[in-house]
């Protein structure tokens, strides 16, 4: 991908205009890959470059000015691509930081979409828990597994770390650690796919 | 009462044009490629929309994801400044083909009924 730099104007407020527009381009982009972000700050350089070449203002900075008036405020526009980037790293690496990022934008972008990703939200959570009671076992031992109590009815069964385990049957000893391993990993997979899935339908 | 029909056309107008607008982008993209910039041009002008001009970029991104356009950079031999040229798929020429089906159908359907509702009255 070519780059260019900044033009040269004759004005110094124009040059002004010109950084200030870009830098809060460059910030709206600063949450993704520095490839991605580059290839996008440089196309919008270019618009603006051909937007301010065929404005008929007689002065400079005022052709600068219209310029980014006519592009538009950044936060906005970029805000769709921003989050749609998010999305797709975080479903393409399985890297949940991207996932998380992503999910966190679209909660404001209509009811649908806050539904959705409140949902999958939840979802990634039940999965970091499960995977979490992996790790907590070895220093938990007493109190992390499917427990089971004995007796009369209403009897109860339960999977998690619970607090009070007296008079209540663990059944999986440490098989409890791949379990909860494997289910996490398989619920995140599960979940991400289908992120994908449902971004592959809209 | 002009001046309350005039605002409900002040609303309808742009939300129409706005929702052609995937159409026309792709209409656009099958005449010939084009940049950014030249693109909303030509946009603004079929459609006569007063669009922010950054927002044919979102567009532009979900049509590349969605694999009906293409895009690759040109550096002139000149050295002017290097463009983004995007260019309709074989994908997009058949998802365009299939809008202007729908298009041509819809068009037909609202012709008969202004029709039927305009000798109905």
């Amino acid at each position: 991908m070519p780059e260019f730099d900044a033009p040269e104007f004759e004005e110094e407020l124009s040059a002004r205009l010109w950084e200030n527009y870009v830098d809060r381009i460059e910030a709206k982009l600063n949450s993704l890959r520095p490839t991605t972000r580059r290839e996008i700050v440089q196309e919008l350089k270019t618009h603006l470059l051909d937007s301010i070449q065929h404005d008929e203002a007689e002065q400079e900075s005022v052709r600068v000015l219209n310029a980014t008036e006519k592009l538009g405020r950044p936060e906005e526009y970029l805000e769709p691509i921003v989050t749609d980037r998010m999305i797709e790293e975080g479903s393409n690496t399985y890297n949940p930081l991207w996932i998380v990022k992503g999910l966190g934008r679209t909660l404001t972008r209509g009811v649908k979409k806050t539904v959705l990703g409140l949902l999958f939200g939840i979802g990634y959570l039940l999965a970091l828990t499960v995977f979490a009671l992996g790790f907590l076992k070895p220093f938990f031992p007493e109190h992390v597994g499917l427990f089971y109590e004995p007796g009369e009815e209403p009897q109860r069964i339960a999977f998690g770390f619970l607090e009070q385990t007296e008079g209540m049957t663990e059944m999986l000893g440490y098989w409890v650690i791949p379990l909860s391993l494997a289910v996490g990993v398989l619920v995140y997979g599960g979940l991400t796919k289908m992120l994908v899935l449902l971004r592959q339908s809209e | 009462m002009s001046d309350s029909v005039d605002r409900v056309l002040d609303k309808w107008e742009p939300q129409l044009r706005k929702g052609l607008l995937e159409f026309v982008v792709l209409l656009c993209l099958r005449k010939e490629e084009h940049y950014g910039y030249a693109l909303i041009r030509e946009v603004k002008d079929v459609t006569a929309l007063e669009i922010t001009e950054g927002t044919i970029y979102p567009l532009l991104d979900r049509l590349k994801t969605e694999e009906l356009v293409t895009a690759r950079w040109e550096e002139p031999e000149d050295g002017g400044v290097p463009r983004k040229y995007y260019h309709l798929t074989e994908r997009g020429q058949q998802v365009l083909a299939r809008m202007e089906e729908m298009w041509a159908q819809l068009q037909t359907s609202i012709t008969d009924l202004t029709a039927s509702s305009t000798q109905a009255s």
